[in-house]
């Protein structure tokens, strides 16, 4: 940003560069759907809760303030509303049950990148950069093996601060979690793989054209019930 | 079965989804933080007991 620009920023400007612009930050780009003043007030309470946790060494106001902020952004309304819902009664003890994982983490096996475009190398900064370019494709599946080691994942998401979940996938994508409870007899049994895809993508080329073959294999593989985790 | 976390809560009403567990948690962290396996154990666990527990569309529970 050069010097004239900086000079010339307003509040607005600030708060909107955190959504894919100059500051962009994953945490933070929900500042952008926020009013001035309701940006404002965040702001300043997260300063003074910063204060707050430095004394005390608790983080908890921190998080909760985020929560907030967060919430606040997301509240208005969406294309997506229902009157009704597909619910069914789950028939079975889950210890006799299948079970499988569906996450829109945007994880993948390291030697199975889905490359984006066709392009190589495409790096979570591309992801972020060009994430309107995929809001406008059809999702792609990856089949991530429950005993797919942890070190040999890789994510990718332009939608969200991925650093966390580069750390430990389950925190977004919890197939070892799954698996362990599936081993200790909690659950019954799991499918051979688990799934993940970019949740930025076309939601009507999603539901229209996509869903309805990951249903169809979700029912070829005889599962009862399956952990959906949008990220 | 839905597990989300807390900003999404709106989003989720509207769409009148079956079973859904929210977490008390910012976005691109569902499951908390990373290598907090206790607290993964115990929300998966929340989560898979919403199967047989749930008798009607729309339940929503919470998770901290």
């Amino acid at each position: 940003m050069s010097s004239e620009s900086m000079a010339k920023e307003t509040f607005e400007d600030f708060r909107k560069s955190f959504f894919y612009g100059s500051r962009s930050d994953m945490t933070f780009k929900f500042l952008d759907h926020l009013t001035d003043r309701e940006a404002a007030e965040f702001l300043a309470a997260y300063l003074t809760a910063t204060t707050k946790a430095i004394d005390s060494g608790e983080l908890g106001g921190l998080k909760q303030l985020l929560v907030q902020g967060q919430s606040a952004a997301h509240a208005h309304p969406t294309n997506f509303i229902y009157d009704d819902g597909p619910f069914s009664a789950f028939k079975k003890d889950i210890r006799d049950a299948k079970f499988s994982l569906l996450a829109s983490s945007g994880h993948f096996p390291e030697k199975e990148d889905p490359q984006p475009f066709g392009e190589n190398n495409f790096s979570q900064k591309d992801a972020e950069q060009r994430v309107m370019d995929f809001l406008k494709e059809e999702p792609v599946l990856s089949e991530i093996s429950f005993y797919q080691k942890r070190e040999q994942l890789q994510v990718r998401h332009g939608g969200y601060d991925t650093a966390a979940t580069k750390e430990d996938p389950n925190i977004t994508f919890p197939y070892q979690r799954l698996l362990e409870l599936q081993l200790q007899g909690i659950i019954g049994t799991i499918t051979e793989n688990a799934y993940s895809f970019v949740g930025a993508c076309s939601q009507k080329k999603l539901i229209k054209n996509t869903l309805p073959s990951w249903v169809k294999m979700m029912q070829n593989q005889e599962v009862d019930g399956v952990l959906l985790v949008p990220v | 079965m839905v597990i989300a976390v807390q900003p999404f809560a709106k989003r989720l009403e509207t769409m009148s989804l079956p079973r859904v567990l929210l977490t008390d948690n910012i976005i691109g962290r569902v499951l908390g933080s990373p290598l907090d396996i206790l607290y993964q154990v115990k929300v998966m666990k929340a989560a898979l007991g919403m199967f047989n527990k749930a008798n009607k569309n729309g339940t929503v529970n919470f998770v901290r």
